[in-house]
């Protein structure tokens, strides 16, 4: 008896010290028998201090207990293995937060064996595992195998934070941005896009590895990471002359321009380069990269395939840049964009001598902005930075979309004293969007205009710039409507190319017009323009005619319409209507 | 001197008892040192937990005597306020093991001011 007694003691004994949680249970989860580890590590999930019944007990962080329990196999007798049970799902792991395993046995017909283990430890170090693995991915570009923009931060920092050792090398810090990437991915996949971002990585070390320092051979690679999608970072820390940065920089950007072969095809991608030559005023790495990006966004502005260096000035302009978009976004949503109209009236017709004129051949919609402080905003200030923030479109079809309802009411109106053309300006970004004809073409059908009284410009340096902007022209051109070359004279095109350009309209530079009656060399040239424009079928307008000597001279010299001061400058729509009757009106006294 | 498990300032009260003062308390009483030793422990607290006074004394509490309350609601709490040299008081409801078998509790976890040697958790079975 007393053997019996002790050894039901020593049970107890072992169950009262067992480093695991033991619970004997009714079907109903009723509580019957508890170890003290189980009251430990159970009594956090009580609710109300008790610990009655398992399955309320752990209603909220195992609700499918009793299920579990119902559906068991009767054989095995298995509720559930190793089942994760957690204080605070979303919290980490912690003694505050405990995790729990929960194992579950039928042991006899009407009874239950729960065991808990305590696995807050464990599941904090596979998480420790898991996220050592996520930051080593968050470190290497998977892509290139270069490192991340998080990795090359603290490479650099770490670089900056070197005291200099030979003061002889000056540092620079390059910002390599590829330009117009993502129209690559549209045209030919995603797939295309990474293989030409692999050959960008490499084809940028090999320039890199060409290098040598002055006569020395460079100990190893200067650091060379992916920023971003199509973004990367190159840092020189060798530099015997901080400009000779500029060399390096040219290298670059003619080897990085050279056409990429991949499968059949040949694929041209520049890249625009900020550059930021470290100084003692240079901030930490975010700083600098910061600074670079800036650069790179002001050689992108200027054009394709350049480089820009860093000056401080840029850190302001870039505020008042993004002040501007943020209260464009503003203008947009509150009706503070309005559209203004200057006429282009006909010059050629034998009752049009003597300063008379067709009031009717046109007008031209231009943009203005009532900025609630500044006033009226011209485009000049917005549209640089409207086409960089992606809001472009919408303007532009703003724009479309109300001149053309404005050129039906003044058919209805006016008949045939109303303007027989309406001229509206493309951006370039509206030219390399793919779905422009279709945009154009719903606005046409909206607002009932005719695309025959329809004229899109461009300027010259963008239609003479790449083929797909020549099949857009071609788009918009199979709708019927009409095209012309804006500012011509002042772009990259020669009169020998014109005839390249799907367009029917020339329109000659202001600053051509404006020495037209006074300089015998700017006559020849809007001469020759005129002829040569004619010869291929299109007509010409002059624009910026200020006095009745220019407008004189473009007249003699054969050409079809102008536009400018001496005729009115842009006005709002009530006022071209008056100026419409006025100007009728004079022209027949 | 009559003393109820749930007079208010009962710390110094508690601290300045006699061993056999202790004794005649109609609620379980465990004095315990800085290290967590458990120095004090009364005749209830004895009887209704089934340990003698000699079995229990010189044990580290929360890891020998009464590892059922070794989390963040009695352990940690203490361990917390001596951190921080706060003063602890606090009631709550809790389930301790007696031969495997769950018993309703109220425990009074008492921690006074730093320089008190020993702290105090007081035990007020429900049933």
């Amino acid at each position: 008896m007393t053997t019996s007694n002790d050894a039901y003691e020593s049970l107890l004994q072992f169950m009262y010290r067992a480093p695991i949680g033991l619970v004997q249970t009714s079907l109903d989860g009723d509580i019957e028998m508890i170890n003290p580890k189980s009251a430990q590590l159970l009594m956090p999930f009580s609710q109300d201090g008790s610990l009655d019944n398992l399955y309320t007990l752990l209603q909220d962080s195992a609700p499918t207990l009793r299920q579990l329990a119902a559906d068991a196999d009767p054989a095995s007798g298995i509720i559930c293995e190793s089942l994760r049970i957690s204080l605070h799902p979303e919290a980490a792991p912690s003694p505050s937060s405990p995790i729990l395993s929960l194992s579950m046995l039928r042991l006899v017909d009407d009874l239950l064996l729960a065991v808990f283990v305590d696995v807050t430890l464990e599941v904090q170090h596979e998480q420790q595992v898991l996220s050592r693995k996520l930051s080593e991915a968050e470190r290497v570009d998977k892509l290139t195998g270069l490192p991340t923009r998080v990795a090359a931060l603290e490479l650099l920092q770490t670089a900056l934070d070197r005291p200099a050792t030979d003061t002889r090398y000056g540092c620079a810090l390059l910002y390599i941005s590829c330009n117009r990437f993502k129209l690559i991915n549209d045209a030919l996949g995603y797939n295309i896009g990474n293989q030409l971002l692999s050959l960008i990585a490499g084809r940028l070390g090999s320039t890199l590895r060409s290098r040598r320092r002055d006569g020395e051979v460079m100990d190893g690679l200067p650091l060379t990471a992916r920023i971003g999608g199509d973004e990367f970072a190159v840092m020189l820390d060798d530099l015997l002359v901080p400009e000779n940065v500029t060399g390096v920089a040219q290298r670059i950007l003619d080897r990085l321009g050279r056409p990429y072969a991949i499968g059949p095809h040949k694929i041209y991608c520049s890249v625009s380069m900020g550059i930021v030559v470290q100084n003692r005023d240079s901030g930490n790495a975010s700083d600098l990269l910061q600074d670079a990006s800036l650069a790179m966004e002001d050689a992108k502005r200027a054009g394709d395939s350049r480089y820009a260096i860093f000056e401080p000035g840029m850190r302001a302009s870039a505020r008042q840049r993004r002040s501007v978009e943020d209260d464009l976004q503003l203008a947009l949503a509150k009706n503070q964009l309005f559209v203004v109209y200057q006429p282009v009236v006909g010059l050629q017709g034998e009752q049009y001598i003597d300063g008379a004129i067709d009031p009717c051949a046109g007008m031209e919609a231009l943009v203005r902005w009532q900025h609630p402080v500044r006033g009226v905003v011209s485009p000049v200030e917005f549209i640089g930075i409207a086409e960089e923030c992606g809001m472009i479109d919408a303007i532009g079809e703003f724009v479309l979309d109300t001149a053309c309802r404005q050129f039906m009411t003044w058919q209805a109106l006016l008949g045939p004293r109303a303007p027989r053309k309406l001229a509206v300006n493309l951006s370039r970004e509206q030219l390399s969007h793919p779905g422009l004809a279709g945009i154009v073409d719903g606005i046409l059908r909206s607002s009932g205009m005719p695309a025959s009284c329809l004229q899109l410009e461009v300027t010259e340096s963008l239609a003479a710039q790449s083929g797909s902007v020549l099949t857009r022209l071609h788009e918009l051109k199979a709708l019927g409507l009409t095209l012309a070359l804006d500012d011509f004279g002042t772009g990259y095109s020669s009169l020998s190319s014109l005839h390249q350009i799907p367009v029917d309209t020339v329109k000659i530079d202001r600053s051509f017009v404006r020495y037209g009656d006074t300089s015998l060399h700017h006559r020849i040239l809007i001469d020759a323009t005129i002829r040569v424009a004619h010869s291929l079928g299109m007509d010409t307008v002059a624009e910026g005619i200020e006095t009745f000597a220019q407008a004189e001279i473009v007249r003699q010299l054969g050409c079809d319409k102008g536009q400018g001061y001496l005729y009115s400058k842009p006005v709002v729509a009530a006022d071209f209507a008056s100026w419409l009757t006025d100007t009728t009106v004079a022209s027949k006294s | 001197m009559h003393l109820g498990f749930t007079d208010d300032a009962i710390f110094d009260r508690i601290d300045s008892l006699s061993e056999s003062e202790l004794d005649e308390l109609d609620f379980g009483v465990i004095g315990f040192d800085a290290e967590t030793i458990v120095r004090r422990y009364n005749a209830l607290e004895a009887r209704l937990a089934g340990l003698s006074p000699q079995r229990v004394l010189g044990q580290p509490l929360f890891t020998v005597v009464a590892p059922c309350m070794n989390n963040f609601m009695v352990a940690l709490r203490f361990e917390d306020a001596a951190t921080t040299g706060d003063s602890l008081d606090e009631t709550i409801n809790y389930v301790l093991t007696f031969r495997m078998k769950p018993v309703k509790v109220k425990l009074r976890l008492l921690a006074g001011p730093p320089g008190k040697t020993l702290r105090y958790l007081l035990v007020n079975r429900l049933q």
